[in-house]
């Protein structure tokens, strides 16, 4: 496996956010982290849209529904922050972001 | 009797050889449960406020709970504590896994006290209830891996049914964060127990048995365990294929890294550009060959691990976790995994606290970027910032007191005291602090200061819900609600290190499902509230034994880096703590009168 892949997928959009993966979804999407040009005004909910098109059935299995789930199987940081303390899946990205999904894991 | 203990005390005294068992108290154990709580009141009983680390009535208490080797999950755990603690001046306290605790109890005993100093150096056995002080100069000097086996030889015991909790080289020679060893890789890390036992000339403690005490309510024990298996079971983080199993605690590298709360370079920055290089997943791409699990546990978290080639190979080690990685990692500015693994591995031998080491170190090498100690002192030590040979090469040169280690064996505190930059030690009451940058989480800064055993995360855990979001998610910039947080995590982790049952099962368990089993155990009526109620009388227990020793408000405070420097860039770039914006809200809900428990809160606790 390659340590990190770029995937320019939406090139001739306005901006660029990097989205980086942990733990499982690490496996999953067979990235460390990715740079991602989207539309201007593209929120957290639209990246979302993209990444389970871009990464198919197994990734949208991993990260069910996150802004519906009782028990959301993934936490997303917007530049550090839970978008739970943002605006949610309404949370409006900027060029230079970063994106992190963080499966249920823990530590001490 | 109540059920899951062993029903009695081994007090030693190395003075004069004498053993003395000593039967446990119903009334203290309904009110203290075991484990640190039942240590802590054995040493209040005892307390000398102008007591000194290495005097010989410093009590040195290895203490099992009610769930110590019962069948319940993850019941492999004790705790072991010191009246003083040489690092911090406050009482000492640590918490370790591994299969020491429970043969203890299966030996026969609950706890043992260790009190005076022997003439020479000499170990402990226990087997099958039968305790033996043997003299022992020869193994004076052995590193950990090397006494282990050597006792197990020695004494002829089935290895299956028994363990060895021993320092190494650190503890011997009085090293201020030298640490108990137990089964060669667990370790009661916190707080300098390890030095204590070294004053005492007392080298290892070996304990062997069969006998398993019965449990009070076998029927309702089997029905909450159940219970509790299938919630670790089910649980992403506890499950079978768990984060923590899967990636083990440095999981929480690249977590915490990504809300800029990993700190790097002596807590300068607040987080490190080179995480992932250090990181749980890269952890498990390399150098990982195995897992292991303590006594009892169905998570089976611990790292088997081996560097194959280059200057920091080794053949086998376990670990490294999250707080070492960080501590011996970017704590120093250190990027290279190998070189954190190699240095693990000699602190597990030689018997040093890795997170105290690194704080350390991360101290001594800001002392030198900002030229506070002369070229001499150094000896030839390249000390800078990012240098993996150099952090290695400190951990045995603070081992053996060699050239600067000698320096270094004194801990941040009184090393930046000696060159005259205090503020440059990373500390709460003289401990060093662990992973987690306080300034963009405010609870997590608010149990550092308040912390009774000095600068600790897990004395009260408030991590899985500001960074995690378990149970519940608590925004970590905000500090709403955040003196409550901390006190009830607090006075659960006071119960469960009482119980004693892994910190760990809390990702998936709560204060009823410990409750239940206790019960089943023990036969104590008891539920949520009741529990948490122990739990509030032994941290204020522990508060009462610092308050004696001269603790107060003025010990409840954050290095001044936290309040006065904001977090320069990164994620949580402009944040600082707002502990002192929370302290007074902390105490008035503790009943605390500047950091000191009332009379009324005493008594309403039973404590005085």
């Amino acid at each position: 496996m390659s340590l990190s892949k770029n995937y320019d997928i939406f090139k001739g959009k306005e901006m660029k956010v990097s989205v980086k993966f942990l733990a499982s979804i690490r496996e999953i999407a067979d990235a460390h982290e990715i740079l991602l040009e989207i539309s201007s005004g593209g929120t957290v909910g639209t990246l979302l849209e993209i990444l389970e098109s871009r990464f198919g059935t197994a990734f949208k299995d991993a990260v069910g529904k996150p802004f519906e789930d009782e028990s959301p199987k993934i936490r997303i940081l917007v530049n550090g922050r839970d978008i739970d303390f943002l605006q949610g899946p309404k949370t409006e990205l900027k060029n230079g972001d970063m994106v992190v999904l963080i499966p249920p894991v823990a530590g001490g | 009797m109540l059920g899951g203990y062993a029903g009695k005390i081994l007090d030693v005294n190395l003075e004069n050889g004498e053993l003395k068992d000593i039967p446990l108290d119903e009334e203290v154990l309904r009110m203290y449960l075991g484990g640190k709580g039942l240590g802590l009141k054995l040493i209040y009983n005892e307390l000398r406020d102008d007591i000194k680390p290495f005097d010989p009535d410093n009590l040195l208490v290895f203490v099992t709970g009610p769930a110590t080797g019962a069948k319940v999950p993850t019941s492999g755990r004790y705790h072991i504590l010191t009246s003083k603690s040489p690092l911090t001046g406050a009482v000492g306290s640590g918490n370790s896994g591994g299969k020491w605790g429970p043969f203890l109890k299966f030996a026969g005993y609950d706890a043992v006290v260790i009190r005076g100093i022997s003439d020479k150096p000499a170990y402990l056995s226990i087997i099958n209830g039968k305790a033996e002080l043997v003299e022992a100069p020869d193994i004076w000097g052995m590193t950990v891996t090397a006494v282990t086996p050597e006792l197990i030889k020695r004494t002829g015991v089935d290895p299956k049914k028994t363990s060895v909790a021993c320092i190494g080289p650190a503890g011997e020679n009085l090293i201020s964060m030298a640490c108990i060893m137990n089964d060669e890789y667990r370790t009661a890390g916190r707080t300098g127990s390890g030095a204590v036992m070294g004053s005492k000339k007392l080298k290892a403690i070996l304990v062997s048995g069969n006998e398993r005490p019965k449990s009070a309510n076998s029927d309702m024990l089997v029905e909450k365990v159940a219970e509790s298996m299938d919630l670790i079971r089910e649980s992403p983080v506890t499950g079978p294929k768990g984060g923590l199993h899967v990636y083990g605690t440095a999981v929480l590298v690249n977590i915490v890294n990504a809300h800029g709360a990993y700190s790097s370079r002596n807590f300068q920055n607040s987080c490190f550009t080179e995480a992932d290089e250090q990181s749980g997943e890269r952890l498990t791409a390399t150098y990982l060959v195995g897992t292991t699990g303590c006594w009892g546990c169905p998570i089976v978290c611990g790292r088997k691990s081996s560097v194959p080639e280059g200057p920091f190979s080794i053949r086998y080690t376990e670990g490294p976790e999250y707080e070492t990685i960080f501590a011996l990692g970017s704590n120093c500015g250190v990027k290279e995994l190998d070189a954190v693994v190699k240095a693990n591995h000699f602190c597990n031998e030689f018997g040093i606290d890795t997170i105290s080491m690194g704080g350390t170190i991360a101290c001594a090498m800001e002392l030198v970027e900002k030229e506070k100690i002369p070229e001499e002192d150094l000896q030839g030590l390249n000390l800078k910032f990012g240098d993996a040979g150099a952090m290695v090469e400190c951990v045995w040169r603070t081992a053996y007191k060699s050239g600067f280690g000698a320096d270094l064996a004194l801990g941040s505190r009184k090393l930046a005291e000696k060159y005259q930059a205090p503020e440059i030690s990373i500390n709460v009451k003289g401990m060093e602090l662990p992973a987690y940058d306080p300034r963009p989480i405010q609870g997590i800064g608010l149990e550092y200061a308040t912390a009774n055993r000095g600068g600790d995360h897990v004395y009260g855990y408030t991590i899985p819900a500001e960074i995690l979001g378990i149970p519940k998610k608590l925004d970590p910039y905000s500090i709403e609600g955040k003196p409550e947080w901390t006190i009830y995590m607090q006075d659960m982790d006071s119960a469960i290190n009482s119980t004693v049952i892994c910190l760990f099962t809390g990702f998936a368990l709560g204060l009823p499902q410990y409750a239940g089993m206790l019960e089943a155990i023990t036969g104590m009526k008891l539920d949520a509230d009741k529990l948490l109620k122990i739990g509030e009388r032994i941290t204020n227990l522990e508060r009462l034994i610092n308050n004696r020793y001269g603790f107060d408000r003025t010990e409840d405070i954050l290095p001044r880096r936290f309040i006065a420097e904001p977090v320069s860039k990164g994620p949580s770039k402009g944040q600082v703590s707002l502990v002192p914006e929370m302290i007074d809200r902390y105490y008035s809900l503790r009943g605390w009168v500047d950091g000191k428990p009332t009379e009324e809160k005493l008594k309403e606790l039973g404590i005085a």
